[in-house]
């Protein structure tokens, strides 16, 4: 197993979980539709609507 | 737990140029973006980040230890059911996504934090099940358990590469409970961010993880790091006093 490598982590890894959160822009160092697309997901997926539906009300509105 | 995921975070949503994938929103106040899909060209590598929840009360409020069979890979172990079906939602984009841009690379970097750390196994083995000479490699933080031994079996007999991040004081990655059969894949890390009551504190990547991380580089310089592997093999055979 590659050995852990906390530099690699810290500078390169971490950075990449951050911006995750961020769908305003693309990751530093990257470009929006040429090198960073965005992962989206599809609510209409009928799992998901199955599972949303089987909520309770409450949570189906909790914010 | 799956509404969480779904709700609008703090920053707006930025309107995509796909309207082909704009029309499968149900709800126009969904929050759709799940993280990143990026090219990293110089080093050949492409990279998965997904996000988390930004609203833990909300999401550790409504868990719960469901399990399901791993529907991407039929037969290859039990997961978390809320957990996967997060994944089958954002799996058709990434498939897709996968198909357009990936020829030519052979490795793949998957990150992501809390709710998205948990996604980074169950798309993983997914995407090694589309192309098999991929090499994987995993960073997760603060990652819940995600599978049942037999998951975690096959994803630790398949992943070679895969690295928890901890921070000794989060709650998130003890749950669900392993009395609840879940298990961790891969090898974990724990990091330190320093002691807080605050729950969010402890999990939030910003003040329990980026701390926790450069104090743990600190800690561990860069050579002792980078050469462990072979300094425990030399130290095996006497070389190394």
């Amino acid at each position: 197993m590659i050995p852990f490598d906390g530099q690699f982590a810290e500078n390169i890894v971490l950075p990449l979980a951050q911006a995750a959160y961020d769908s305003t822009q693309a990751p530093q160092g990257y470009t929006l539709n040429q090198t960073a697309f965005e992962i989206l997901a599809n609510p209409a997926h009928p799992a998901v609507q199955a599972h949303l539906a089987r909520l309770a009300p409450l949570q189906r509105t909790k914010r | 737990m799956l509404q969480s995921m779904f709700d609008q975070p703090k920053q707006p949503q930025r309107a995509t140029s796909d309207a082909a994938v704009r029309t499968l929103a149900a709800d126009p106040n969904a929050n759709l973006n799940f993280g990143w899909f990026c090219l990293d060209k110089p080093n050949q590598r492409l990279i998965v980040a997904f996000r988390g929840t930004e609203f833990i009360h909300d999401w550790l409020d409504d868990f719960d230890f469901v399990p399901a069979p791993y529907a991407p890979v039929p037969g290859r172990g039990t997961v978390h059911e809320g957990f996967q079906l997060v994944y089958l939602a954002v799996r058709d984009n990434l498939i897709a996504l996968w198909n357009k841009y990936s020829g030519g690379y052979s490795e793949i970097l998957i990150t992501g934090h809390s709710l998205g750390g948990a996604l980074c196994p169950l798309a993983t083995l997914d995407l090694l099940n589309v192309n098999q000479n991929l090499s994987p490699v995993v960073y997760t933080w603060a990652e819940p358990r995600v599978g049942h031994d037999d998951f975690v079996t096959f994803f630790n007999t398949h992943v070679n590469v895969c690295y928890r991040i901890v921070n000794v004081w989060d709650v998130v990655p003890h749950l669900p409970p392993d009395i609840a059969q879940y298990e961790h894949e891969g090898s974990q890390v724990t990091i330190d961010s320093g002691f807080s009551l605050d729950v969010v504190h402890n999990h939030v990547l910003g003040t329990g993880y980026v701390p926790g991380m450069a104090m743990w580089n600190k800690d561990h310089p860069l050579e002792v790091t980078r050469h462990f592997g072979t300094m425990a093999v030399a130290a095996l055979v006497g070389q190394v006093r």
